[in-house]
């Protein structure tokens, strides 16, 4: 389904690229769709030991280790699982690669894709407010929406997990 | 029917690139490690030509041609040295020796399957 | 998926496995004491050895290294021939370009082909329209050669006419089939190369009359075509190109992913049978009945094929060790200090990929053992130590891992300037109180560093750290000890293999562990004095004769605590025999599981050194008897147990 849907238009002179919309902690974010894999139905992670909460923990992805984090209280946000109580709705994998390495990132739903020009990136602000400030790549500008666009490099527990 | 070539070197790496230029080429390979090998496999193989490196252990290329053009069968049957040395004295050796032809290596696939095509049709 | 395999890149990784294994021979051969004997065997292997990785370089347009084994080569021929032995200064030079060579095969495994393969640009001067007269002497005949095939080669290179001369042919009564009676004329038109043309005589140009022409316009036609290229499904010519370097992939002779995957496979098949089995023994299935004989059948068969197929994948730490003697050899020359290896264990089997991640780990083990561990001439005089300095590398099966240990006779780990080191760097406060492990511990931080000089050999920063770093990816442990003055060992506690590992299935906290059975002494029942002692918070029963610490398996990991009815306790046992008893809900049996690695998103995960997938498709942790025994030491005993059972 994904990959049916072009990445880049073709027009230099007016470069955009597309996002894949989110629900995570009851807020939206929007991911750049170059970075997402796959996008799995919820299943069950095995839980790790002595990681922070936010770690869910691994689970198969056909043969091999995913490991799973719980994008709502990465952000600082309510649990995806709370949230996805509130929404009504079942969370979903999305499997995001950054440097080679593939995570999964559960949030409570996936909305709609969005293309977006380039020139309407805007560095997020040096004061990083808000919810998930310091994961932010791009504010997205347009008209009068503003959607925050997530850097997939920054969500992975990494070799310091344990101790975030 | 696809000719047989009965490809003898102590190199696994020269192995390889044979079976790699030869089996490309269309030729059916058999593989010895050495010449002693190579008469093992001789009558199995029923050969239509032979490439063998000279410098082996148990049994080297000069010994292996002796060997082979022994057998009434093999009197005539193409053989191609594999050799280092591009030494002007090489061609009469190989021939004292009994070989067809000579490669000298490091070989260009190409230039084997000529090779091949020349003395082997 | 299935993404085919260069085969080119496979001849390459072949080639330097092939060359792993020559380096290791020439090696053999140059440490043979026979090697003093003039034209003795060990120098004719060691010629051989070096020769076809001269051969293998040349051919894979690895230039550098094909020049560097050819000055070797032409060295050893020399001593070939010799009416005399090499002397031991002979001996070192041979040494000294064994290691050259090791260092040039090892550059050209990561620099890639760098040789200009020889390719002609056509000369337009020799290009044209031939005509050749060709009659073979007899002898062509004799040789092998065949008349007819040269002209079909001719015959590939342009647009042919060929017109065959039988004049001479005699009456058949007087033919001999070995001479020449025949002669023939080709002319070849559409720019041929001249060159191409003698080179298609190149065997034959002595034992046949030979002419080739230019043709102009004026020249007449040939009196009589014979024929024209026959099509005889000639093999076509191959593309074939011995350019453009790609890193070399961490292979053995197959494809390390191919491999995998047939590892990847048994592994799956042995947990269907192990599906299997239980399935049917739920379903009621008589022991006795031809259908469990059958079964019984099957697993063992699935036992042997895995079996087979794990051998596959190991081999001897020998090429390991001679690559580290090499190693050794450089550091010591470099830091001026002389040492001499001692390799035991050398065919202690071990699984070639860790093999291979074990050679930096190492070669930075053997840096610092020369460079820290040690002393120089005066001082090990001084001390009445040998002047070379001994170092060992050995290899060993216990407890179904692979101990692979460093020992160095050298001064010992000078702990008082480790503390000072970590103080100026502020890794400790000024008033730590710290036990020698604890300062021993300190050489493994991250950024740490003794050397008050960073030295060509250990230089760049690099700290144990990495090296442990190395080991804890391959689901391995170090330990250290040392002894002021009399030396230090490093020792390397390494899974038997990557791939597939016997475990014991458990239950604790509602989660499915896998425990590995090599490491597994027994499970118990716990009596009510050892869990009225654990409900005190006490932490040390006696098990098996022995005081031992017990925990709640899942509390210690983080993940919940047993049921309050719980008293099952298995009792593991570190390759160091170090013990731990865990208290578990519920053995749930024996199986072969396939150990998945977490990869390197996840960083270390506490107490589990991999995961593997069960049969309903979800994810288990294998837990690590040695880590767990390290995260039982750290938990503070003294602190209130968090998991408290009723009684």
């Amino acid at each position: 389904m994904t990959e049916a849907l072009p990445i880049q238009t073709g027009s230099p002179a007016e470069s955009s690229s597309d996002y894949l919309g989110l629900s995570a902690g009851g807020e939206e974010f929007i991911l750049p769709l170059s970075a997402i894999r796959e996008i799995r139905s919820f299943s069950h992670a095995t839980p790790l030991p002595h990681r922070p909460g936010w770690v869910m923990g691994v689970v198969n992805l056909r043969g091999t280790i995913l490991p799973v984090i719980d994008l709502g209280r990465r952000l600082g946000l309510a649990s995806t699982d709370k949230g996805a109580g509130t929404l009504g709705a079942r969370p979903v994998i999305v499997v995001v690669e950054s440097a080679g390495r593939l995570l999964g990132v559960a949030v409570e739903r996936v909305r709609d894709i969005t293309r977006i020009a380039d020139r309407a990136l805007e560095p997020p602000p040096a004061c990083a407010t808000g919810p998930g400030g310091s994961f932010l790549r791009a504010l997205a500008v347009e008209a009068d929406t503003v959607l925050r666009v997530l850097d997939p490099a920054r969500l992975a527990p990494g070799p310091e997990g344990s101790a975030a | 029917m696809a000719i047989r070539v009965l490809a003898v070197d102590d190199s696994r790496t020269i192995r390889d690139l044979l079976e790699h230029a030869l089996t490309g080429a269309g030729y059916k390979v058999t593989l010895a490690e050495d010449g002693q090998q190579a008469l093992d496999r001789l009558a199995e193989a029923v050969p239509d030509a032979i490439i063998s490196d000279i410098n082996m252990p148990r049994l080297d290329g000069f010994g292996l041609i002796e060997a082979v053009r022994r057998q009434d069968r093999h009197r005539a049957t193409p053989i191609l040295v594999l050799t280092t040395e591009s030494a002007p004295e090489l061609k009469a050796r190989a021939r004292a020796a009994g070989a067809t032809g000579w490669i000298v290596k490091p070989f260009e696939a190409d230039k084997l399957v000529r090779a091949l095509q020349m003395i082997a049709g | 998926m299935a993404a085919s395999v260069d085969p080119l890149a496979e001849i390459r990784a072949g080639f330097f496995a092939e060359c792993e294994d020559l380096l290791g021979r020439l090696d053999d051969a140059l440490a043979d004491p026979s090697i003093a004997l003039p034209g003795s065997e060990p120098i004719h292997a060691a010629f051989r050895a070096v020769h076809t990785i001269k051969g293998g370089a040349a051919s894979l347009s690895y230039q550098a290294l094909a020049e560097t084994a050819h000055i070797f080569e032409s060295r050893l021929d020399r001593l070939r021939s010799a009416d005399h032995g090499p002397d031991a200064g002979v001996m070192a030079a041979m040494q000294a370009l064994a290691d050259d060579l090791a260092q040039a095969v090892e550059r050209a495994r990561t620099a890639g082909p760098t040789g200009d393969a020889a390719g002609c640009e056509p000369d337009p001067a020799a290009l044209g329209n031939w005509r050749i007269v060709f009659r073979p002497a007899a002898a062509l005949y004799q040789s092998g050669n065949e008349a007819l095939h040269l002209i079909n080669a001719l015959t590939d290179l342009g647009e042919a006419s060929v017109s065959c001369d039988a004049g001479a042919l005699p009456s058949l009564d007087t033919l001999d089939p070995q001479q020449g009676y025949l002669s023939w004329t080709i002319d070849l038109a559409g720019s041929v190369d001249e060159r191409a043309i003698r080179e298609t005589f190149e065997f034959v140009e002595d034992i046949c009359d030979l002419r080739i022409e230019r043709l102009t316009e004026a020249s007449p036609p040939p009196t009589e075509t014979a024929a024209n290229r026959p099509d005889d499904g000639k093999p076509q010519n191959p593309e074939f190109v011995t350019r453009g370097a790609a890193p070399e992939r961490p292979t053995v002779r197959v494809d390390l992913d191919r491999f995998d995957r047939l590892m990847n496979l048994v592994g799956e098949l042995a947990i269907a049978e192990a599906i299997l089995a239980r399935r049917l023994r739920d379903a009621g299935l008589d022991r006795r009945s031809a259908a469990a004989a059958a079964l019984k059948e099957v697993q063992t068969l699935g036992r042997d094929l895995q079996d087979s197929v794990l051998a596959l994948r190991t081999q001897p730490v020998k090429p390991l060790f001679q690559r580290m003697a090499r190693i050794l050899r450089e550091a010591a020359a470099r830091a001026g200090k002389p040492a001499r290896l001692h390799l035991v264990g050398e065919t202690t089997e071990i699984d070639r990929s860790i093999a291979e991640r074990l050679v930096e780990p190492l070669t930075h083990m053997i840096r610092n053992a020369v460079d820290h561990g040690l002393e120089d001439s005066a001082r090990r005089a001084a001390s009445g130590k040998p002047a070379e300095g001994q170092i060992t590398l050995s290899a060993a099966h216990r407890s179904g891992r692979v101990i692979v240990e460093l020992a160095d006779d050298g001064g010992g780990i000078d702990r008082a300037r480790v503390r000072a080191t970590a103080l100026a760097k502020g890794l400790i406060a000024p008033d730590a109180a710290l036990t020698e492990a604890e300062t021993d511990a300190l050489l493994f931080r991250p950024g740490f560093s003794t050397a008050q000089t960073v030295g060509a050999l250990s230089g760049r920063g690099v700290g144990m750290d990495a090296v442990q770093t190395a080991v804890a990816a391959l689901g391995g442990r170090l330990s250290l000890w040392s002894e002021p003055g009399r030396g230090t060992r490093l020792s390397l506690s390494l899974p038997l293999t990557l791939a597939v590992m016997e475990a014991m299935l458990v239950r604790a906290g509602g989660h499915v562990f896998a425990l590995p059975l090599a490491a597994t002494l027994e499970a118990t029942r716990l009596g009510t004095p050892d869990l009225d002692q654990f409900a005190r918070g006490e932490r040390l029963v006696r098990l098996r004769q022995r005081q031992t610490p017990l925990f709640d398996a899942a509390g210690l990991l983080g993940l919940g605590r047993a049921r309050p009815s719980a008293a099952l306790a298995v009792i593991l046992a570190d390759e160091a025999d170090r013990r731990l008893a865990l208290i578990v809900d519920e053995l749930l049996g024996q199986s072969q599981i396939v150990v998945k690695p977490f990869g390197a998103g996840l960083g270390r995960v506490p107490g589990a050194a991999a995961a593997t997938i069960l049969g309903d498709g979800t994810v288990a942790l294998i837990l690590d008897p040695g880590e767990l025994i390290d995260l039982a030491a750290a938990t503070d005993w003294s602190a209130p147990p968090p998991e408290r059972l009723a009684s």
